[in-house]
């Protein structure tokens, strides 16, 4: 990444916000002029002295260094607060974009980052690049901009003196681009270790109840310990990296320093100078000096930026929109069918050559033993993963070709763990949709048995609150406000007690009433409706609280797929001895 | 104007500090020494400066030529850069190992009572850990600034003072009421701070519930919108940041026009006595620059009362994450006082309180061998209960006794009783490193754990077996794997008391059974939270949260099927 790639860069970011940017630069040309003139006023006032004029041919120029001191700061203030306003706006739209990338990333990069790691690139580095931002728009250019002016100062009083400085500062941009340059990829180490280690620290705080159940502390104290000990290496040399450019300017000031004093010493000597002007020669290399170790100030957070700037420009990169097929879905309830799908998962979990069809307004449920591979293939059918072989076609239509926000809106998916966000309630409904009205919320709730909370839509939800069953619950909630023509639930019941799910269990067939849906369970028993054990008894082909039709998983591969009226009489089926086994093991434990 | 410091305000970091300094007192002197050095060496160019302008006009100090005081100037800039190196060298190793010594302090109160008052959220939690454990290392630096400005101010005033009294009272003395003025209005910006804080973490924390929760954002199509409610969340940061912004941007500018200002006043002050020829060039060009010096410690005093209010947020915020009273544990290095785990036969019968808004009373007992089943409706305190029972929770207003002695429920911990949460969490790493996090469990004891917990067939199936990774935080397990290996962790220990929530809710038929058989033929005393009734069929006794007076005893004509 070469500087010209990473300045324009910063400037596409800035788009969108370059008026503020132009009053910044007219506030800090204010600034640096007014900086400039204060010396170049002592000066005069120091030639009179030196004239032995009267002091009423002095007391102007003093009084124009007292304007000047108050003007400095009000101009300081202008740009200050342009440049911070500018750095928000750019890095708060930078945030969100790399949060939709994130998002987008394919579930295997999703599952092999921690939420950690994610809030440490989203929010972590774009709080540097930030930093940089403010750098760049505020100290960085004016620090230029305004050693710049102290040179041209310098050349205007004193040709020779004016290009030996130019020559010292060309000398330390130059020595300081090599630092920056070598000190890259010890950022990008640290920026690693740093990562790593909060990683960690995610996955310690997330897992918290089970360390201190297990009374792990010194477990948890070993892995923490280790990560920053790998960790500490990089962070040492990249910290001293930016602290050598800062004592190289130290140095080189001091050069710069004595240099003016052997150069303008004799000059006023020989009278080729009025003492007014030697001062003003030796404010402008202070005047020098100031910008430039304000700049070496920033460079630790400036080299610290680097390496957080090409993580953020690596994955901004990523950003495209989702390809898009642009077919419509039919309205009403969707066919499915399934042919020879395809995905492994770390060589643990996966599904090998699954083919089936589902008829419109067929239900159908996937059993099979724990590490089937059943929600490994709800996360296929809800499009969430993309097969690595094999078709899936819902609506008669290939699923690569529908458009991603009709499919949105036609499938219904709920996941095995049900998740919240810390938002309101009405948000956690809707899922941050502003198009649906409050009443449908309130319905939502009402269907799943949580009608008391509505007058809680627009409290913040504190997700940490809720038991599992309200989450479930609440989850359960979100697919009542949408209208889908496929439902994939993923254990739906699993996690309510009995009189939670008998309530919700004839709530969850009428809402699957008229529509397409997979239902993911290891519990046969939540296929039988809780009242009627004989699954026959209750109506014309269907009895009300059953399933269509069952597909038995067996590591990743469709062993049984049949419907359930003749499976469940069938002894010798496997889900006939599923069944069996199930009411056996209840049975069995009864007193 | 007073700092807002109540009996529950700001905790002051100070004792803090103080400790974390006496952890590692050496290498703190010698940054400190030269820090101060340092700081102390900037009075230098000023002098020198004036030397030189004296030169020009009448002689220098120590009958000094213009080479002389060239050579000075350039070998005190050098001499400069040589100290900052020396200072950087054993500073940034001090602020990384107190930054760290600090996060496993605080990890160690995090485990201690994991449910604390604040920062629930594993998002806000983790900013803790990151932003404030950094903002306190820093904070260990205050009293070496804070010694090096007072050095520099008072020997600067010294030299100012023996040019010319008068004129140091002229200048002076209006510059420090500016900046006591503007001093004073900082300490109004504790309460920004605390907003921009919050603003902070509720960004950190969405950030962490959307990664989360993708599958179902992802599926929902929802994912465009989560990131407009980031923008909105985004937004009220920028406004909380800019408040704040506001004040210091306004106070930096006031500050950084003193240079300029303290000049015009020198020139006013002096115009007649430089005429006269009573005030020299290069008096003048001493003042300037000392003047210069003074705005940038004044800004440095500025930023001293910036770490300081940061570090008394930080220190409240790590308390926070604590228990009450954490800050006087923060520094210390100690672990928290390790309970002995409690011989649990002896205990048999628990007596405590609903954990919900009801908090009727309940006994209930556990017999060796026996399965105890805490039933309930949703919400009816069956999860909370345990999480009280195991020592998860500080709350002070349940009382939970065994056998009429009320013990530190902590004390329930491996090897003789064993927890499985609900939805158990691992960390990255194989699963026999996730088998091994208090003790180094034998093959035998491994194996044993697997079988009992019916997860034997499952690891043989995988092709690395037992050194199978398992994902960040398990997420390459299943639900059923998951909760199976949980309890193989559990059980690895070979407790008399296991405490377990849910346990079969992610469970086929099958492996339940294999997981009975193997948990209740070894007299090992279970305590369930569950609601199934294939569980509660199963069950010993049971005891029903949801029932007005929760009473224990056999499972009743309610409770079977």
């Amino acid at each position: 990444m070469g500087t010209v790639g990473t300045v324009s860069y910063l400037w596409q970011q800035l788009r969108g916000a370059r008026a503020p940017v132009a009053a910044m630069g007219g506030a800090l040309a204010a600034r640096i002029g007014l900086t400039l003139a204060s010396p170049w006023l002592v000066g005069r006032f120091l030639d009179g002295v030196e004239r032995h004029a009267p002091l009423s041919q002095l007391q102007p120029w003093a009084v124009g260094v007292l304007a000047a001191a108050l003007l400095t700061p009000v101009a300081a203030y202008a740009a200050g607060i342009l440049a911070y306003t500018v750095e928000w706006t750019v890095a708060n739209r930078l945030r969100g974009r790399l949060a939709a990338v994130a998002l987008a990333l394919p579930v295997p990069r999703h599952r092999a980052m921690t939420p950690g790691e994610m809030v440490e690139r989203v929010d972590g580095d774009v709080a540097a690049l930030g930093g940089l931002l403010s750098n760049l728009g505020l100290q960085v250019v004016a620090s230029i901009a305004q050693a710049l002016a102290a040179l041209g100062g310098l050349w205007f009083v004193n040709r020779g003196l004016g290009l030996m400085l130019a020559g010292l500062v060309a000398l330390v941009a130059w020595a300081w681009e090599r630092f920056r340059r070598a000190a890259v990829p010890l950022v990008e180490a640290e920026r690693q270790g740093s990562a790593d280690t909060y990683g960690l620290v995610g996955e310690l705080v997330a897992a918290r109840d089970d360390l201190a159940a297990e009374g792990a502390l010194h477990y948890a104290h070993r892995r923490l310990a280790h990560a920053a000990g790998r960790w500490e290496p990089s962070y040492v040399r990249a910290e001293l990296s930016g602290y050598v450019a800062w004592a190289l300017l130290l140095g080189a000031f001091g050069l710069a320093d004595g240099a003016t004093y052997l150069v303008s010493g004799p000059l006023y000597f020989g009278a080729h100078l009025p003492l007014g002007t030697v001062y003003v020669l030796v404010a402008y290399v202070g005047l020098l000096a100031a910008p430039l170790s304000s700049l070496r100030e920033q460079i630790a957070e400036l080299q610290r930026g680097q390496g957080s700037l090409r993580r953020v420009m690596a994955w901004d990169r990523q950003f495209s929109p989702a390809a898009t097929g642009g077919c419509e879905l039919p309205p009403g309830p969707l066919p499915l069918s399934v042919s020879r799908l395809r995905w492994r998962h770390d060589g643990v979990r996966g599904v090998h050559d699954v083919s089936f069809a589902l008829a419109p307004r067929r239900h159908l449920a996937v059993v099979g033993a724990s590490g089937a591979g059943k929600s490994t293939l709800a996360t296929l059918l809800a499009h969430l993963v993309e097969p690595e072989g094999g078709t899936i076609h819902l609506g008669g239509i290939a699923l690569p070709q529908v458009d991603p926000a009709a499919l949105r809106r036609r499938i219904a998916y709920l996941p095995q763990t049900p998740a919240l966000f810390a938002a309101s309630l009405m948000d956690n409904l809707t899922l941050f949709d502003p198009a649906i009205p409050t009443h449908r919320a309130a319905d939502g709730l009402a269907a799943v048995g949580l009608g008391a909370w509505t007058d809680r839509l627009q409290h913040p939800l504190d997700p940490s609150t809720l038991s599992a069953g309200e989450r479930e619950l609440l989850a359960l909630a979100r697919v009542w406000l949408g209208d889908p023509g496929l439902v994939i639930l993923d254990e739906p019941l699993s996690r309510l007690d009995r009189a939670h799910r008998g309530e919700v269990a004839t709530r969850w067939w009428s809402l699957l009433e008229g529509r397409t849906a997979v239902i993911i369970t290891h519990r046969l028993t939540t296929l039988v409706s809780d009242s009627s054990v004989d699954p026959r008894g209750a109506g014309p082909d269907r009895p009300h609280g059953t399933v269509d039709e069952i597909l038995v998983l067996d590591e990743g591969r469709v062993v049984e797929h049949g419907s359930f009226a003749c499976l469940v009489q069938d002894p010798m089926s496997r889900f006939g001895q599923l069944l069996a086994a199930e009411r056996a093991a209840d049975a069995a434990s009864a007193p | 104007m007073s700092a807002p410091s109540g009996p529950s305000g700001t905790a002051t970091p100070w004792a803090v500090v103080a400790r974390l300094i006496h952890r590692d007192p050496w290498r703190y002197a010698v940054t400190a020494t030269f820090w101060v050095l340092w700081h102390a060496w900037a009075l230098l160019p000023g002098l020198l400066a004036a030397a030189f302008f004296d030169t020009l006009q009448h002689h220098g100090p120590f009958g000094w030529g213009l080479g002389d005081v060239a050579a000075a100037a350039a070998a005190a800039g050098l001499m400069r850069a040589a100290l900052m190196l020396m200072a950087v060298q054993s500073g940034v190793a001090l602020h990384f190992r107190t930054r760290v010594r600090l996060q496993l302090e605080l990890l160690g109160l995090v485990l201690q009572y994991p449910e604390s008052r604040a920062a629930r959220a594993p998002g806000a939690l983790l900013s803790t850990f990151r932003d404030d454990g950094e903002r306190l290392a820093l904070a260990i630096d205050w009293p070496f600034d804070a010694v090096a400005g007072l050095v520099f101010w008072v020997v600067g005033l010294a030299i100012l003072w023996s040019v010319s009294p008068a004129l140091t009272l002229k200048v002076f003395l209006p510059l420090v009421a500016v900046v006591g003025v503007a001093s004073a209005a900082r300490t109004r910006l504790t309460h920004f701070l605390e907003g921009r804080r919050a603003a902070t973490t509720r960004v950190t924390g969405f950030l962490w519930d959307i990664w989360v929760g993708r599958d179902t954002l992802a599926a929902a199509g929802a994912e465009a919108r989560a990131v407009q409610h980031l923008a909105r969340l985004g937004a009220e940061r920028r406004t909380a940041e800019l408040r704040d912004r506001r004040w210091l941007m306004a106070l930096e500018a006031v500050f950084g026009g003193t240079a300029q200002l303290g000049s015009a006043l020198v020139l006013l002050a002096a115009a007649a006595a430089m005429q006269q020829g009573r005030f020299s060039v290069g008096a003048l060009a001493l003042f300037a620059t000392y003047l210069v010096q003074v705005a940038q410690y004044i800004g440095f005093v500025g930023y001293l009362m910036d770490s300081a209010r940061e570090a008394g947020v930080a220190v409240q915020r790590l308390a926070d994450a604590g228990l009450p009273g954490s800050a006087q544990a923060l520094g210390r290095g100690t672990l928290p006082p390790a309970t002995g785990p409690v011989r649990l036969p002896s205990l048999t019968e628990f007596t405590g309180t609903v954990p919900t808004a009801t908090r009727r009373p309940i006994t209930l007992r556990v017999t060796p061998g026996h399965l105890t089943v805490i039933t309930g409706a949703v919400g009816s305190g069956k999860t909370t209960l345990l999480r009280h029972l195991v020592g998860l929770v500080d709350d002070p207003d349940i009382l939970v006794s065994w056998n009429g002695v009320a013990i530190d429920p902590r004390q329930l911990r491996p090897p003789h009783a064993a927890y499985v949460p609900e939805h158990p969490r691992f960390l990255s790493g194989t699963i026999r490193d996730n088998l091994a996090w208090t003790t180094h469990p034998s093959a035998g004891a491994v194996d044993a754990a697997l079988a009992r917990s019916a997860l034997e067939a499952t690891v043989a199936r995988f092709p690395q077996g037992l050194d199978t990774p398992v994902g960040v935080g398990g997420q390459a397990l299943s639900g059923g794997q998951a909760t199976r290996l949980a309890l193989a962790r559990a059980l690895v220990h070979g407790p008399d008391l296991l405490v377990a929530d849910s346990l079969t809710h992610a469970l086929d038929a099958d492996s339940e059974e294999r997981l009975w058989q193997g948990l209740l033929d070894e007299g090992t005393a279970i305590l369930l939270a569950s609601a199934r009734p294939g569980v509660l069929r199963r069950a010993d006794d049971v005891i029903d949260l949801s029932s007005r007076s929760p009473r224990f005893g056999r499972p009743g004509p309610l409770d079977s099927p």
